[in-house]
């Protein structure tokens, strides 16, 4: 057994770890398929045949107002997914709506669907950490080798360049982008956040390489005539796994956050992508400047701004406490003696 | 401490402290490269219809924008200016009524270009050159006038007036002049100024300084009048103007100078060499930006006030909300890990949990309305409360590693209790790498103050940093990436000389160069 393969029983024994699984896993199934439970085309419809046009044709459907969506299939043999609203939607029910069958949530201050609007938001939110977090382990995975095998001048120069980037504040890096760009892009909000992220991960991976490389068996391995780069990939690296997936999870709140606060500053140009953070500025604007200030109960404006505030603010601490619980199920696997609940069973042979 | 220690201690300090030059100049080369891709509003098409080309060229070039970012091989000093401007006089066409102008613009300060090479010229073409000169030589005051606007006469006149009045044009000569006006002050020097036109302006910049009391309000009105007279722009400081006044005019001319300086002087030599690196985007951000004198928000203020004032706003929220967390996390950890496996470590993991993962902006939004707008207290203890988690897990974990250790094993042995064996074995040893985390709990923490200062109306960086954004204002971004970057070097550097003062152990490797894990 893999030291590996330990960490991985070891998390998938943990309840917490499959609490937060639940957790991540429903937001991120809703994600990737969030045409099927709020599109502004049907699922399937029927003469002439079409399966998933949302999908299939998503830029014609994109902006076009729910009742030219609806006249455009009227009778039409349809299957239509739960919303029949995609997140640009204008629906025909208007803005502020309060919830109802056609929009369990309710409309948003621009009549948009607010379910559609989180579906998507999540889309938006786990894309980007997923995508930041993947490019920096790439560029902190081969600075932090490079830094911990070259040595000297290199290492000095990386440990100083992981420091700088580290302590800089992601928030400025993305409104630097911002400003850089004429139309926002996904693409560029990724490349800002792995910009400061591959800082730590170079930092655990430069540590587990100067630790590994007294080892016995990285010596061994040079003995056999291994180079270096086969040792990092093959030995070091493989050690180093558990750190770096940990602090990736823990990097999916801190970056799902950084991006609702860019949302809910409205930094840069106006996106054309569905952000909890933008809902949420939407519902303080409401809560916090009442547009038809009413002297006492709670006026309609209040209940709407409550909606648009506890919505996406639920998504977000569902994503904050799953991603949490994984990973700390993930750091308790590698540090079983500090960790918390049932200490590990003692194993039968003394391998791993 | 032994002596020895604290001498490579100190040897230690101050190689960390050289890196944080490079570091700093790192950051600032990468982050200005970043932003001159950022459009400039004057790339706006629309711009050139409502405005003409010639001022939004104008507007570019007040913005920098004509010099290339970092290296400037061949600046373009009076000299170069002139020749370009002669050589399309005397070729004549479309251009040479811009050229006529241009020439007519850099003066007095040409001439020691322009009337050498006037033998060079055909006798037509020296015609058209002497002719664009009249402006010049009415600016000069020149007697007799008609000579210099007569075709036929005007090159003779200006070979005749080189010959005669040319040793005027010499920089020491023209030094000392200034520094006497700006003295003692008298007409004839001004006189004596206004006659070699434009050539005075590279001395008279260095002697201008803003006024701060009446002998000096007097010499610089002396100085701008004449550059105000030799640049024909019509910015003086009035007879009955009051010090501020006067020191704003005073201002708008060292930017004057900043922008166009560099058409009136002649670079030779280590002038040459330096406009290499100061001639151009960066070394002017870095010359003015950091002056305060080119460098304004959209409301007029110096970026540096500016960030100097909002940044107490935010940072005080920052790093209030840090210190107030970790006094919540410390204790909490503590607990946590004294009495593991227990209800009350389960306790505080769900109260730690429950705190991390509360929308902080939603919880502000409701906070807000009930009250507490222009207050710092609230939005800090709200951003506390996002905070406490890592500190606390920390904490409980380096406390633990602490108690595992064999001394302490030893220890409870010897019959002591698990109170006196986490105070006197774990703290001493737990406390500073919690400590340490700090200097990257800043960064992050960042971005939820910005949210809460747009929530509960405080003027902090993050309300400029959006306009910032939305208006492309690169100086109030580049600022304040700098000054984002050298506080976080700064941090840096402090967590580090604490750690090796605190802890002997991680001292004695770090010090004698070792590489650090």
């Amino acid at each position: 057994m893999t030291y590996l393969r330990v960490l991985f029983s070891r998390v998938i024994a943990s309840r917490r770890a499959a609490v937060g699984v639940a957790m991540v896993g429903v937001l991120a199934l809703l994600g990737v398929f969030a045409e099927w439970f709020a599109a502004p085309a049907p699922l399937l419809a029927t003469g002439p045949l079409e399966i998933l046009p949302s999908i299939v044709h998503h830029d014609r459907f994109d902006d076009l107002p729910e009742s030219t969506t609806e006249a455009l299939y009227a009778g039409r043999e349809v299957v239509w997914p739960l919303v029949h609203a995609g997140p640009n939607t204008q629906t025909t029910a208007g803005p502020n709506t309060g919830p109802s069958r056609a929009h369990p949530l309710g409309t948003d201050a621009r009549g948009r669907d607010l379910l559609a609007r989180l579906v998507y938001g999540a889309r938006t939110a786990l894309g980007l950490a997923l995508g930041a977090i993947l490019a920096s382990l790439a560029l902190g995975t081969a600075l932090g080798g490079l830094a911990g095998l070259r040595g000297g001048f290199w290492n000095d120069l990386l440990v100083r360049l992981v420091e700088t980037v580290d302590t800089f504040p992601a928030i400025i890096v993305v409104a630097l982008v911002r400003a850089m760009e004429r139309t926002p892009s996904a693409l560029s909000l990724v490349i800002a956040v792995a910009i400061v992220r591959w800082a730590e991960v170079a930092r655990l991976v430069r540590a587990e390489v100067l630790r590994a490389s007294t080892e016995g068996y990285t010596t061994a391995a040079r003995a056999l005539g291994a180079s270096p780069i086969r040792i990092f990939f093959t030995h070091i690296l493989r050690n180093a796994a558990g750190p770096i997936l940990t602090s990736g999870v823990f990097g999916v709140a801190s970056i799902v956050l950084l991006e609702a606060a860019i949302s809910f500053l409205a930094i840069g140009a106006p996106t054309h992508d569905a952000s909890w953070g933008e809902t949420l500025a939407q519902g303080a604007s409401m809560w916090l400047r009442p547009p038809g200030a009413h002297a006492a109960g709670p006026s309609p404006s209040a209940t709407t701004a409550l909606r648009l505030l506890l919505a996406p603010g639920a998504f977000l601490l569902v994503t904050i406490v799953g991603s949490y619980l994984i990973a700390e199920a993930m750091r308790n696997a590698m540090e079983p003696k500090t960790a918390r609940g049932a200490p590990p069973r003692p194993k039968p042979t003394k391998q791993g | 401490m032994t002596a020895a220690l604290s001498t490579r201690l100190v040897r230690h300090a101050f190689r960390r402290a050289l890196w944080l030059l490079p570091t700093l100049a790192l950051v600032s080369i990468v982050t200005f490269l970043f932003l001159s891709y950022v459009p400039d509003p004057t790339e706006d098409p629309r711009l050139v219809v409502q405005l003409g080309e010639g001022r939004v060229a104008e507007l570019r070039r007040e913005r920098f924008l004509d010099l290339p970012r970092f290296a400037n091989a061949s600046p373009r000093d009076v000299r170069a200016r002139a020749a370009d401007a002669m050589s399309a006089i005397a070729k004549g066409g479309p251009a040479a009524d811009d050229a006529k102008r241009e020439l007519a613009r850099l003066g007095g300060a040409a001439l020691p270009h322009v009337i050498p090479a006037l033998d060079a010229l055909d006798t037509s073409e020296r015609a058209r050159v002497a002719l664009a000169l009249a402006p010049v030589a009415r600016r000069m005051r020149l007697t007799p006038r008609d000579e210099a606007l007569d075709p036929e006469r005007a090159a003779g006149f200006w070979i005749r007036f080189w010959a005669d009045r040319g040793p005027e044009f010499r920089d020491a000569a023209v030094r000392s002049t200034v520094r006497r006006l700006a003295q003692y002050g008298a007409g004839t020097r001004a006189q004596d100024l206004r006659a070699v036109d434009t050539f005075a302006i590279e001395h008279i910049i260095p002697a201008l300084s803003p006024p701060t009391d009446g002998p000096s309000l007097g010499s610089a009105r002396a100085l701008v009048d004449i550059l105000a007279d030799v640049t024909d722009r019509d910015d003086r400081i009035r007879p009955d103007a009051d010090l501020a006044s006067a020191r704003a005019c005073v201002d708008r001319w060292l930017a004057f100078e900043g922008v166009y300086g560099v058409d009136y002087r002649t670079l030779t030599g280590a002038s040459r060499l330096t406009a290499f690196v100061t001639e151009t985007r960066y070394g002017k951000w870095l010359l003015f930006t950091l002056s305060s004198r080119v460098g304004k928000t959209a409301e007029g203020v110096p970026v540096l006030t500016a960030l100097g004032r909002r940044a107490a706003v935010t940072l005080t929220l920052v790093f209030g909300a840090i210190l107030l967390a970790y006094m919540i996390a410390t204790p909490l950890g503590v607990l946590a890990a004294a009495t593991r496996r227990r209800v009350v470590d389960l306790g505080v993991a769900v109260i730690v949990l429950t705190l991390y993962a509360l929308p902080t902006a939603v919880i502000a939004v409701f906070i807000a309305r009930i009250g507490g707008a222009g207050n710092l207290l609230l939005p800090t203890v709200l951003l506390a409360l996002g905070l406490v988690a890592a500190p606390a897990g920390q904490q409980r974990s380096a406390l633990l590693a602490a108690l595992f250790a064999d001394h302490v094993t030893a220890a409870r042995a010897k019959g002591a209790g698990l109170f006196r064996v986490v105070v006197v074995h774990g703290l001493r040893q737990s406390l500073f790498p919690t400590a340490t985390l700090t200097t990257l709990e800043a960064p992050m923490a960042l971005g939820g103050a910005f949210v809460l200062e747009r929530v509960f109306g405080l003027g902090g960086l993050g309300e400029a940093t959006v306009r910032a954004v939305e208006q492309r204002d690169i100086a109030w971004l580049m600022a304040l990436s700098f000054f984002a970057a050298s506080l976080a070097a700064i941090g840096v550097f402090l967590t580090d000389m604490i750690y090796a003062l605190a802890d002997p152990r991680v001292a004695a490797p770090v010090l004698d160069g070792a590489r650090r894990g």
